[in-house]
């Protein structure tokens, strides 16, 4: 543990955080975005009536 | 770096603005930023452009991932550009360094580097000619979009043919140029490309403004992924800070992009004059800052 910290404390440990933590959330949020829509359009398409829907 | 508290909640609004800009238009909104975290929220100015680029890399990373599956990004187009780019950036920079050694003018009672005052006013110029050329394009055209680009009309090869702007041939040799030239601008003036980007994808390579938006993405990550390296290096970024500006800016992308697909071409055109007058009052701001606070 203390040496992963020394490794994130070094030059080359804070360039990779730097990129990992942006990217990383990016990804994330999207991903989680994404699963928020898909439910609530399965959610939508589930409560139109079925003479509704339109093949 | 520890700041109070409201430095963190200004963040997270200041990142959620600039995360709309973003979805809508595909700017990274990094000339937005830094004057607003340095200038509203206090912040150091090296710490404002190494942590405002974080949140860049941060919002277009998720922004690629939101658009991935609607077909309008130009992968292709957005490689061959930034090759150029990239070199131009280095060269602008560089340029602006030499210029900056040569002289200073009077401005007001103050003194301020002759070459950074001239490359803002040209900027200024520059980027008001694009404003009222979307504006007066926007509302004399029936047309969602603008007929073919300028770039279509050039005939230098090698050719590359490209999905994005309907098949037609594009000399790379021309692409390459401009996306040196775009860099050169970039570097020199020191605010982000996208500003230039969009008018430029839509009027000289001919592209939909939705793609334009699209793939300005693209070019806008590749920058920012680089710059983040430098600024990291330099110890000038704050992820602490980067965290509220990063919830933030992904919050408002999800608005923008929305607002990006209900929005004809032309409209988004039109809206974008105002991102474009936005720099230009920032421009004119830091002129003022130059002739007044220094």
């Amino acid at each position: 543990m203390p040496t992963l910290l020394a490794f994130f404390q070094s030059p080359l440990g804070n360039v990779l955080l730097a990129l990992l933590v942006p990217i990383g959330w990016g990804l994330l949020s999207a991903w989680f975005f994404d699963r928020l829509r898909e439910r609530a359009n399965r959610r939508k398409a589930c409560d139109l009536p079925e003479g509704g829907r339109k093949g | 770096m520890i700041f109070p508290i409201g430095v963190y909640l200004g963040a997270l609004a200041i990142g959620a603005s600039i995360g709309v800009l973003t979805g809508m238009f595909g700017v990274g909104g990094g000339f937005l930023i830094t004057p607003l975290l340095n200038v509203l929220l206090g912040v150091p100015i090296s710490i404002a452009v190494g942590t405002g680029v974080v949140q860049i890399l941060g919002v277009s990373t998720a922004g690629i991932y939101r658009r991935r599956g609607e077909g309008l990004i130009d992968y292709k187009m957005a490689l061959i550009l930034f090759g150029g780019n990239y070199v131009g950036v280095r060269l602008g920079a560089r340029t602006l360094g030499w210029l900056n050694g040569l002289e200073s003018i009077s401005l007001g009672s103050r003194r301020a580097p002759a070459g950074e005052v001239y490359t803002l006013l040209i900027f200024a110029v520059l980027l008001i000619g694009i404003a009222v050329w979307m504006f007066l394009d926007t509302s004399r055209s029936h047309t969602e979009e603008p007929p073919q680009g300028l770039f279509a009309r050039v005939r230098l090869p090698p050719y590359t043919h490209l999905a994005s702007v309907g098949g037609t041939p594009l000399s790379i040799p021309v692409l390459s140029y401009f996306g040196l030239a775009l860099g050169f601008l970039t570097g020199l003036l020191g605010i982000g490309g996208g500003v230039i980007l969009l008018p430029a994808l839509v009027y000289l390579v001919g592209m939909r403004t939705h793609c334009a938006a699209a793939t300005s993405l693209v070019i806008v990550w590749l920058t920012s992924f680089v710059a983040t390296i430098t600024h990291s290096l330099a110890g000038n970024t704050d992820l602490l800070l980067a965290v509220p500006l990063l919830v933030g800016g992904s919050l408002g992308l999800q608005v923008g992009v929305n607002v990006c697909n209900r929005t004809g071409g032309a409209r988004l055109r039109r809206y974008f004059c105002f991102v474009v007058l936005a720099a230009v009052v920032l421009i004119v701001g830091k002129l003022g800052a130059f002739a007044f606070f220094r």
